[in-house]
């Protein structure tokens, strides 16, 4: 069985699961295959109109805890109850309406394409969805998406993301670079300028960049 | 098995993988491994050079690959260092004149008799390069710390990566202290945030090394050289050993005494 993932806001990855998939041993299972790419990010698992039971949520908080390398942030749902039950076993819970999520541009459906290494010079990754990379993106190489892309290094290459789209994002936890292409436009930025935590938005025709560190 | 045949290569020319391939050579088979260092840039011959045996060449590799004569009766037995080896390149042919598969043969048909062996890629991402890398268990990327380098090292890092070689180990040639100091050249940490490799080795700019060459003398076998001292730590880690990297800050330097002297900082 498998379960849908994707970019989560705080730079990490959330599964989805829905009542079609919702069977605690096949997550578990797809978390263990998946662990590669989760070490060291930030897990958010997302109940989507499903009411999971307390053991449940026990046996899954132990199985992560015997997991060191995957920082578990908590849960998400649609649905009011399982935000309860989280909650009462200590584990934070957003309600979130994913029906609003899915229907925003932004948030795109298609599974992200994780890419576990860093793209070095003279190489190119493209995908037709979102790209995910667990590592950096050097000078002279090129990551071509038609959803956001989200960098868990630093950019220092070429990303082109939202290619057809009117609505996208770019995250990276550093940048440097002389160029970003988001929805067909293009941000030109100076030799020196330097980001650390930095988001950049396609919205409404409009560019918006966000960064806790701007030198 | 532990891997004993590394490719050094670079991407950009000129940045010091002959005279880094001859030094850490020479620093093992002094050490009484026994070595062999391969030059595969064919065509433009330098490795001699480096290890001063320019003037015993009999056979080359290509001598080998045609028949002529066994990979063993081509190599040239170093006279100052016990159990050094060198497998010339052809100054007459090209790069086509050793393929792949030829370079890994040689390779396989020496590999039980040796401790070491280090194949001297040329310059570029082109064919040479890739039969030098082909029979390599390890590759050691060298660069120097400027950008163009930089990024050339980024390149065959990620070709090494395609053809299925482990990540490369990285070799910082030409660190000038006082110049990193003044903000006029890019810092080992610089290349560290892009390359993302594992470091193995910073040999400092040593405005002897082509005294060395002209003496025929490689660096390591120099007590007083700086870039010597560094190079034979690089042979030390590949033997595992856990050596601390110099400080090359120019504290130490004679500019900075001189300096002291005269009430600079
Ligand atoms: N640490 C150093 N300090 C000063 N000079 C150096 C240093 N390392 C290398 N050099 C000099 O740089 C020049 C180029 O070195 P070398 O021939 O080893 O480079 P290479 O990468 O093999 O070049 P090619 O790509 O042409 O094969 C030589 O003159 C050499 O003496
Ligand atoms: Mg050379």
């Amino acid at each position: 069985m498998d379960y849908k993932i994707r970019g989560t806001n705080i730079l990490g990855i959330e599964i989805i699961v829905t009542p079609q998939n919702f069977d605690i041993e096949k997550l578990k299972m797809f978390i263990k295959e998946k662990s590669a790419i989760m070490r060291k990010t930030r897990l958010v698992i997302t109940f989507d109109d499903v009411i999971p039971q307390e053991k449940d949520i026990q046996e899954l908080a132990s199985f992560i805890k015997e997991r060191p390398d995957i920082l578990f942030c908590g849960f998400k749902t649609s649905r009011k109850e399982t935000r309860e039950i989280s909650l009462q076993m200590g584990f934070p819970c957003d309600i979130s309406n994913l029906e609003l999520e899915k229907t925003t541009e932004r948030a795109s459906n298609e599974e992200i394409k994780f890419i576990k290494k860093t793209v070095r010079s003279g190489e190119k990754v493209s995908s037709s969805g979102d790209i995910a990379i667990l590592g950096d993106i050097n000078p002279g190489a090129e990551v071509e998406a038609g959803g956001n892309i989200y960098i868990f290094g630093s950019l220092r290459g070429l990303a082109k993301a939202g290619i057809g789209k009117r609505e996208c994002e770019v995250r990276a936890l550093f940048v440097q670079t002389p160029r970003i292409e988001i929805c067909g436009q293009e941000k030109i930025f100076e030799r020196e300028e330097r980001f650390h935590n930095f988001r950049l938005i396609f919205k409404n025709g409009k560019i918006r960049i966000n960064s806790t560190e701007r030198t | 098995m532990k891997d004993k045949v590394f490719c050094v290569t670079s991407g950009k020319g000129g940045v010091g993988k002959s005279t880094i391939t001859g030094n850490i050579a020479t620093a093992l088979a002094m050490q009484g491994y026994k070595v062999v260092a391969i030059d595969a840039d064919i065509g433009l011959r330098n490795l001699d050079l480096v290890l001063g045996l320019e003037n015993r060449i009999v056979y080359d590799i290509v001598h080998v690959i045609e028949g002529t004569c066994p990979p063993e009766k081509a190599l040239v037995k170093d006279k100052k260092t016990k159990n050094l080896f060198l497998l010339p390149a052809a100054q007459t042919k090209d790069k086509s004149a050793v393929k792949p598969e030829n370079m890994i043969a040689i390779v396989e048909s020496l590999r039980e008799k040796f401790d070491f062996m280090f194949i001297d890629s040329p310059a570029g991402i082109e064919d040479g390069f890739k039969t030098a890398v082909a029979a390599a268990d390890g590759v050691l990327v060298v660069t120097n710390p400027e950008m163009a380098s930089i990024r050339d090292a980024d390149r065959v890092t990620g070709l090494c990566e395609a053809m299925g070689k482990p990540e490369p180990k990285l070799i910082v040639n030409r660190l000038d202290p006082v110049k990193v100091k003044r903000g006029d050249m890019l810092d080992v940490d610089d290349v560290m945030q892009i390359l993302g490799l594992e470091l193995i080795g910073i040999v400092p700019e040593d405005k002897s090394m082509v005294a060395y060459i002209n003496r025929g003398q490689p660096a390591v076998l120099e007590k007083d050289s700086l870039a010597g001292k560094a190079l034979r730590n690089i042979a030390d880690r590949l033997l595992g050993k856990d050596v601390p990297f110099m400080k090359l800050d120019s504290e130490n330097g004679f500019l900075s005494k001189f300096k002291k002297l005269f009430g600079g900082s």
